[in-house]
């Protein structure tokens, strides 16, 4: 083994490797946040009793369970301008396919967070003439919020580590810096190790927060 | 059916040829019964017969398959329109019908994530929409009233069983509930702390609560209740003051039902 690793190469191109970890961060947050949105939809419509609503979420889950990620996110990157005639950037669209692969994992923490509070609870908040969505709102989800924390830091970064897929869809990530980066200089070594570290830097900052929080409300009840 | 409504008054509870059945099984076989307002109903029976399912039908946690249940003089379940046809609630008006009546469950199911007093503020806040204030100034007073002032800003799972079910109480009266259905309030308990809701109980019959009760406890059924309904697979075999009841039960399952949980051991006659 003669390879002289060069870790020099990671400090001349820095600037373009933070400039990717920017728009991972984009990427993520929007994915994230949407998913979160998208996630508890479907794990209300998976809960319905009127099949109609069941059904369209069952077929939501299946789809992103048994198919690749990465062939959702290109199909879904070309499909969604298309079916929502929206005029997106590449960077919305690659976002918008994440939090829609995000949304059906998130689903599923949704749906084991509510199945999860005692029946009894929401029966006694139905007889005092609680309302469906005050039910969810008032007595459901604060309970299985707090359960769904340690679910949900995983789903976080699953979405930080999926978002590297964007790079195959000429989105400027951090992975797709580095792939650039690789070949201009040829020491693709040394710049996926500073990118891994980076990848991991970021989760266990997410996972460090995520046991603060946990902390916080365990400490609060 | 009508031997327990007072002379001038319109029954507080109607039930009315009420059926029911899961999955085929019938558990309800036309149940009807009037309760007048202020009266204490006692059901009795042994388990599955039914009177867990009436008290759940009532409350419109179950639909039913026919008859008809009138509360305060509200359909329950059914509205009439304007037309005449009869169409079934929205699950709005089902909130809004479950107003006049007020859950006390024998598992207490205290809001977990609450603290006692914001247990039995939830009601009077979110669906009757008090201020603030008064909903706190409300259930601390229901508090008091359940001997638990001094619990109000403790979690369910820091006290005790028939704490639990005392804060239930009071988290059904604040709703100032036209009728107080129990279901089998102090069977999840020991007999010692069954005393202290039992307590509470008497005291809301007391003052002129009308309560549906579904329990075993038969010294309080004795004591407490204008009247007894006894239940036999599905239907009420035997109805009428509990002293008739208890002294000199009519129908066979009621005698056997009697002394099953007495332990055979024969009741004394004439209480109170």
């Amino acid at each position: 083994m003669h390879y002289q690793f060069d870790f020099h190469v990671i400090f001349r191109y820095a600037p373009y490797l933070l400039a990717g970890v920017k728009v991972t961060f984009e990427v993520t947050l929007i994915a994230v946040s949407l998913g979160m949105v998208i996630g508890l939809l479907i794990a209300v419509l998976r809960l319905s009793r009127l099949r109609v609503l069941r059904i369209p979420a069952i077929v939501y889950l299946e789809v992103f369970r048994n198919t690749p990620a990465l062939v959702l996110l290109i199909w879904l990157y070309y499909a969604i301008p298309i079916m929502t005639g929206l005029r997106l950037s590449a960077l919305e669209s690659v976002s918008f396919a994440l939090a829609a692969s995000a949304g059906a994992n998130m689903a599923e923490i949704y749906r084991a967070g509510i199945l999860s509070v005692n029946r009894g609870e929401v029966e006694a908040a139905k007889s005092l003439g609680l309302t469906g969505s005050q039910i969810l709102r008032r007595i459901v989800l604060p309970q299985a919020l707090r359960r769904m924390i340690p679910p949900f830091t995983n789903a976080f970064i699953a979405v930080v580590l999926l978002s590297s897929l964007v790079s195959v869809l000429g989105v400027p990530d951090l992975t797709y810096q580095a792939q650039n980066i690789a070949q201009l200089t040829f020491r693709p070594i040394e710049i996926f190790t500073a990118v891994a570290v980076v990848y991991m830097a970021i989760s266990y900052a997410l996972s460090f927060v995520a046991h603060r929080i946990e902390a916080w409300v365990s400490e609060r009840t | 059916m009508s031997t327990m409504g007072r002379a001038g008054q319109a029954p507080m509870v109607v039930v009315d040829g009420v059926r029911k059945a899961f999955h085929g099984v019938t558990v309800l076989d036309g149940i009807s019964f009037e309760v007048a307002a202020g009266d204490v109903v006692a059901f009795i029976g042994s388990s599955g017969s039914g009177k867990t399912t009436l008290l759940r039908c009532i409350d419109l946690l179950e639909p039913i398959d026919a008859g008809r249940i009138v509360v305060a003089g509200e359909a329950m379940g059914w509205h009439q329109q304007p037309d005449g046809r009869w169409v079934r609630d929205s699950e709005r008006e089902l909130a809004r019908k479950r107003q006049h009546l007020s859950m006390v469950a024998q598992g207490f199911h205290l809001f977990s994530h609450m603290t006692a007093l914001e247990n039995v503020m939830e009601g009077p806040l979110t669906v009757k929409r008090l201020p603030l204030p008064r909903a706190r100034q409300l259930a601390q007073e229901l508090l008091a009233k359940v001997g638990l002032a001094d619990k109000a800003h403790a979690r369910p799972s820091k006290l005790s069983g028939g704490q639990q079910q005392r804060v239930a109480i009071a988290r059904a009266l604040a709703m100032g509930p036209e009728v107080m259905l129990f279901d089998e309030p102090t069977s999840a308990l020991d007999p010692e702390l069954a005393g202290e809701v039992l307590a509470t109980m008497r005291q809301l019959a007391a003052e002129g609560h009308t309560m549906l009760v579904v329990t075993h406890e038969l010294a309080f059924a004795r004591e407490v209740a204008d009247v007894v309904l006894m239940f036999h697979e599905g239907r009420i075999v035997e109805q009428g003051p509990p002293q008739e009841i208890f002294t000199r039960p009519a129908h066979e399952a009621t005698r056997r039902f009697l002394a099953r949980v007495t332990g055979g051991v024969p009741q004394p006659t004439g209480s109170s």
